[in-house]
């Protein structure tokens, strides 16, 4: 046992050029990493925010269907077919599109994703959306996102100051109301339509294809039981997954079939080793540095843990003093990016936490390896 | 009564020498023992061998009691940590001031609440009252090497080992740590090693030992 001596913060004090450093380091490693994740967390929540607002036990798609942007269209007689398997109460059919949208003020075109749903049965979980789109008649209404990006126009002051009219692929189209989701990695705007709406949008599209199929079960129906009964009982050319499925298969589409992921993991684990080569960096100048005056109290009695100790007691302090550092960076990060971006970047408690411990946790690596030449060192040379 | 230090025939080779052949040696409590000789003769040797601080290649060694032989580090640990080690260099930790640097030989709870006041008295009879909470780098060499004495000798140890302490210093300072070790072995039965090339250190030895082809032999 060592005096009670803050052997650790006198030793970082010393050096506040060094100390400053390896602040910065870890710093800037923290930021990185709260960053990175809050961009993939976004993109990938983002990406299912559409969909996970769906109301569906069951969702009925083509097995070529990749995601939201790039789904592949099945015949609406399979949603038909789905209404005789026992548990199946009603469905409702979804045509998903990417058309050019004239901002109403500059008349400049930008894309913007469509949706198309049809029919008296439940679309949206989010009540004020659902009573919106049932409020849609004529086949040139459309429903407005009001957090899509700017580009779009104003729609929200337009829309408080009375109709407005526009164009989707050159054809006229009126907002009657707007609902606010937000632009996603996939889309930069939503709008959403009748069948028929949509059918006049796209007008080469075959009436009879659709690109989803929200199934919704009776009550007490098992879910699981109803969704091998429909994929045994459906053609091969459609696939039957639960909701859940869906949106798990809209992210891993994200994660692992775009570069997303991988690039999101790249840029993770840069941020990891600048943050364990700045502790290091530290850390082993200290040992070096201190070598033989660490092996004299070594030889006086001190065992390697009090060594070990002494490192990551640096190790912490270090990251202690660099994380707030980097939260707080972060924090603006996120408020600048989901104001320029509009996709909401949340940081949430648990990442606060898990990255403070993903950054600790090198950094006590870090000390491990930095304190390795003392464990070696040969205490017969200190005479 | 048991001698502190108590060699029998030991034996210690490096590669391509062997520098200690057959050598005994017992050390009493409380007796100076100086080893002088030429350089390279094996008096560090000898030294780092008592202190446990490399393995015992022939013979019997006994330190404080304890056959060296074969020990594991805990046991070497919890022998080096009743002795008293100066080094040629202070070793001090340049962050810590000079009581800090003599607190950190105290190992053990019991006397950390002392250990401040000890250690500012033992820097004052090293004559360095004005000097506790000085930084190494505000400390002249024959100041720190004062500093380490005192870091030697505030846990009141029960074998001194000492390499040449008062090499390169000014006759005031080497006096001083003459003198420490001194009072050591007269007020506490302390046993010194001394290993030194100085003529000043012999005046507190009981015996003068010089070391030469691997054995000593009284001069």
């Amino acid at each position: 046992m060592s005096p009670p001596i803050p052997v650790a913060f006198l030793q970082l004090r010393k050096q506040p050029r060094r100390l400053l450093i390896a602040v910065a380091g870890i710093a800037m490693s923290s930021l990185g990493i709260l960053c990175q994740m809050g961009f993939e967390d976004s993109l990938f929540r983002s990406a299912t925010r559409l969909y996970q607002e769906f109301d569906a036990d069951l969702v009925v798609l083509s097995p070529q269907y990749q995601f939201m942007v790039l789904p592949a269209q099945f015949t609406q007689r399979r949603l038909y077919q789905a209404l005789a398997v026992p548990g199946v109460e009603s469905f409702s059919a979804l045509r998903l599109g990417i058309a050019p949208f004239k901002n109403p003020t500059t008349r400049i075109n930008r894309n913007v994703y469509i949706v198309g749903a049809s029919g008296g049965a439940e679309v949206f979980t989010n009540r004020a959306w659902e009573a919106q789109r049932r409020s849609l008649k004529a086949p040139d209404d459309i429903l407005f996102d009001a957090r899509s990006r700017p580009e779009f126009g104003d729609l929200a002051s337009l829309f408080r100051s009375g109709p407005v009219q526009t164009e989707i692929a050159d054809r006229r189209v009126s907002i009657r109301g707007l609902f606010e989701m937000g632009a996603s990695f996939s889309a930069d705007g939503t709008v959403i339509t009748t069948d028929e709406g949509f059918a006049r949008l796209f007008p080469q599209r075959n009436s009879q294809l659709i690109d989803l199929g929200l199934i919704h079960l009776r009550a007490g129906a098992d879910a699981s039981r109803v969704l091998v009964t429909l994929q045994a009982s459906l053609p091969r050319d459609v696939v039957v997954l639960t909701h859940d499925q869906l949106n798990e298969r809209e992210q891993k589409y994200w994660r692992g079939t775009t570069p997303a992921g991988f690039i999101f993991k790249t840029i993770l684990g840069i941020c990891l080793v600048v943050g364990c080569v700045s502790v290091y960096q530290i850390l082993s100048s200290d040992v070096a540095e201190n070598l033989a005056q660490y092996a004299t109290l070594k030889a006086i009695g001190y065992r390697d843990r009090y060594f070990v100790s002494l490192t990551f007691e640096k190790a912490w302090l270090l990251t202690s003093i660099a994380y707030p550092v980097g939260f707080a960076l972060s924090a603006l990060v996120y408020a600048a990016a989901t104001h320029l971006t509009l996709v909401p970047l949340v940081m949430t408690s648990a990442r606060v936490i898990g990255v403070y411990s993903i950054i600790l946790t090198a950094a006590f690596i870090a000390g491990v390896i930095a304190v390795n030449p003392l464990r070696r060192s040969d205490l017969s040379e200190l005479f | 009564m048991m001698p502190t230090i108590l060699a029998r025939e030991i034996g210690f080779s490096y590669a391509r020498s062997s520098v200690l052949r057959s050598l005994s040696l017992a050390v009493a409590p409380g007796e100076v023992t100086v080893v002088t000789g030429a350089s390279g003769v094996g008096k560090t040797t000898l030294l780092t061998l008592c202190g446990a601080l490399r393995s015992l290649q022939d013979g019997e060694l006994r330190v404080l009691g304890r056959d060296l032989k074969g020990l594991g580090i805990a046991q070497q640990c919890e022998i080096r940590s009743l002795i008293g080690f100066i080094f040629q260099s202070h070793n001090l930790i340049d962050a810590l001031t000079a009581r800090q640097n003599v607190m950190m030989s105290v190992l053990g709870h019991t006397q950390w609440a002392a250990s401040s006041g000890h250690a500012a008295d033992r820097l004052a009879t090293l004559g360095l009252a004005t000097k506790v909470d000085a930084f190494p780098e505000d400390l002249s060499g024959g100041e720190k090497q004062r500093v380490a004495v005192a870091r030697a000798l505030i846990r009141n140890p029960r074998l001194i080992l000492a390499d040449e302490p008062t090499a390169s210093l000014d006759d005031l300072s080497a006096g001083l740590v003459k003198e420490a070790i001194a009072t050591a072995a007269r007020t506490t039965s302390c046993a010194a090693l001394v290993v030194t090339h100085d003529p000043r250190l012999f005046e507190i030895a009981d015996r003068v030992l010089r070391l030469e082809n691997g054995n000593l032999s009284e001069t």
